[in-house]
């Protein structure tokens, strides 16, 4: 039982914190600094072309703002393509795109997911880098022109983009704003909706912090080789390294990437090239997220089998370490929670831990309280992806 | 600070009660969202 309980202590503890030490130790160890050269933004005649792919389906609210801030990027637009591709949506998503003329490529296909519309996008991109993005995030004005810099090595196969949530930075400065204002006029109506709001950022602290470790490890991978995986809502691949999509596929922002990644391509996180998104706004929205990620992961496992052989995945410590190991916490959790209710009785050190994990369990139920409190239906909540 | 704690321990039971269902679901092949 205490082998159980040791065991099951040590795996969590090295998959939430003993993996970025390794990171940390890792990057120090070798002195690495990301070896990218840069392109000069002086000379736009030396970037590359582009094609921008995004697959929308009943996205036509979205799509108007999505494709302004894609035109208005500082990048020449005689290099730059935007594809978007309707997976058969049922709302105005096309038409929405018509307006655009020219400047927008169109494919509107029958309902078939999302890795058949963007097989579908990058077979219409002409440019030698394809740049993926989705229909709700925008990107800042130099977005493109960062994202593309680390492509000037020959090394490098793709570059990840960083994914900043409403929550992370402007959000927490305009709750604070919305607050001052209901300050002035404080009446029982405003607090009840203040509340509200307050409440419905339980979710949003908690993805947060969770999101801002993961970029986090992202940095620290990019940093000793190759991240593992992209953010979907923007990411750039070599054209050449694109290999069509199974249509069945969960995470292409991390089979793309992992199959450019064992072509012995480095994926580098690129933390200039920003782009930005609210925070999911319930839990619902959040673990249905959440859900299709983890199968996704399991999913990676048949679909590109090499990623478990050592000697194949250049970042195979990484990628168990990152991806894999993180699908077994929930089963070392339990098995640690019951080999210490089995020992608590023995010595005095398991009865205090597992009055700890009591006390962690009892918060996290506090957190599900607040949530709750806070939550909006679920069939107002939206489907949302792009961070895996 | 109490609060700000149970979000996170929330986050985190969430998670890893999503990778339990994630899995069932990349397991017996089940349609997740898209």
């Amino acid at each position: 039982m205490r082998i159980a309980f040791w065991l099951s202590a040590a795996f969590v503890v090295y998959v939430y914190l003993g993996y970025p030490v390794v990171l940390m130790a890792w990057v120090r160890l070798r002195g690495l600094r990301q070896r990218s050269a840069r392109l000069s933004a002086e000379r736009p005649q030396e970037l590359p072309g582009v094609s921008i792919v995004i697959a929308a389906r009943n996205e036509a609210r979205h799509l108007t703002a999505r494709i302004e801030n894609l035109l208005a990027l500082d990048y020449p637009a005689d290099r730059r393509q935007i594809i978007v591709v309707s997976d058969g949506s049922t709302d105005a998503t096309v038409e929405v795109l018509a307006r655009f003329g020219d400047a927008v490529e169109t494919v509107a296909l029958p309902h078939g997911g999302k890795a058949v519309a963007l097989n579908a996008g990058v077979a219409r991109a002409r440019h030698e880098v394809i740049v993926f993005a989705d229909a709700r995030q925008t990107f800042a004005p130099d977005a493109l022109r960062a994202l593309v810099a680390p492509l000037a090595d020959p090394g490098v196969g793709g570059v990840t983009g960083e994914l900043l949530l409403d929550c992370e930075a402007g959000g927490e400065r305009r709750r604070k704003d919305r607050r001052k204002v209901a300050g002035a006029a404080y009446s029982s109506r405003d607090r009840r909706t203040k509340e509200r709001r307050t409440l419905q950022s339980t979710i949003r602290d908690g993805v947060s912090i969770y999101w801002r470790y993961e970029k986090l490890l992202r940095r620290l991978e990019s940093a000793i080789g190759s991240t593992v995986g992209a953010t979907g809502a923007i990411y750039a691949l070599r054209r050449s390294l694109w290999q069509p999509l199974p249509p069945e596929a969960l995470l292409d922002d991390v089979l793309a990437p992992m199959r450019a990644v064992l072509a012995r391509r480095r994926m580098v996180f690129e933390e200039r090239a920003k782009a930005f998104d609210g925070t999911t706004t319930g839990s619902a929205a959040e673990m249905r997220r959440k859900i299709r990620t983890l199968a996704g992961n399991v999913q990676l496992l048949w679909l590109e089998p090499r990623l478990v052989l050592p000697l194949v995945n250049p970042v195979w410590l990484q990628f168990c370490s990152h991806k894999l190991a993180r699908l077994l916490v929930p089963y070392a959790l339990l098995a640690l929670l019951a080999a210490n209710m089995a020992l608590a009785a023995e010595h005095l050190f398991y009865a205090v831990t597992l009055a700890g994990q009591c006390a962690f369990y009892m918060l996290g139920g506090y957190g599900a309280w607040l949530e709750w409190q806070g939550v909006a239906p679920v069939s107002a909540l939206e489907p949302q992806e792009s961070r895996t | 600070m109490i609060e700000r704690a149970a979000r996170v321990a929330f986050t985190f039971v969430v998670m890893n009660y999503s990778a339990v269902v994630g899995l069932i679901a990349a397991l017996t092949r089940k349609k997740v969202w898209r």
